[in-house]
């Protein structure tokens, strides 16, 4: 699944630990998020979603072999 | 979205557990090490009896630490914690698979490993790769 996590941020000048503590979760884990080695729970991805003011499939793409 | 069954997160104790957890580990040796240290004579069911006390309570130190939640836990944290767990029983179910025969092959005492033992090395194991993981993720 590819995601669009740090452009999105890049735009609202938001740092990692902002998005983290906006969504309720550490810092590593949007880092890992943003780094493709993580997926997250439907719940977090709309809660990122809201962060940015787009729906959750402008942010997060499935790949081919998804 | 609070009722749904499965979605609920496991019940972890608070963050002050691992201190908790600590101060429990550190006191199960203590009576050992009084007695060593002073040269207590004691009689060898009493040896026993606070080998099994100092080892009970070391255990449940380490369950302390093992299931008190993180600072900031969240799903990465959880999926960290399940996987860690996962691995530690297959590493158990393989080991008691295959002890019988190290037994066999090795024919030595060293091998021979208690359940309680089994536990504790699943618990230490849970807890290195959690925090291996936790600082890779």
């Amino acid at each position: 699944m590819n995601n669009t996590l740090k452009v999105e941020r890049a735009k609202l000048d938001l740092t990692q630990q902002q998005l983290a503590d906006k969504v309720g979760v550490s810092r590593q884990t949007i880092n890992s998020i943003e780094a493709e080695r993580y997926i997250p729970s439907t719940a977090l991805a709309i809660k990122i979603s809201d962060v940015f003011k787009t729906s959750v499939n402008e942010i997060f793409t499935l790949e081919e072999d998804d | 979205m609070q009722n749904e069954k499965f979605n609920k997160q496991p019940k972890l104790l608070g963050v002050h557990f691992k201190k908790i957890g600590v101060v429990v580990m550190v006191l199960s040796m203590v009576p050992g090490l009084i007695v060593k240290t002073m040269h207590i004579v004691v009689m060898e069911s009493q040896k026993d009896l606070l080998k099994s006390l100092s080892y009970s309570g070391f255990l449940l130190g380490l369950l302390f630490i093992a299931l008190s939640r993180d600072k900031v836990e969240d799903e990465l944290t959880i999926h960290i914690r399940i996987t860690s767990m996962q691995e530690m029983f297959i590493f158990a179910v393989i080991y008691v698979m295959i002890k019988p025969l190290i037994v066999w092959v090795l024919q030595s005492p060293f091998t021979d490993v208690s359940g309680q033992q089994l536990v504790t090395l699943m618990l230490v194991g849970y807890l290195i790769s959690f925090y291996l993981k936790k600082l890779n993720r």
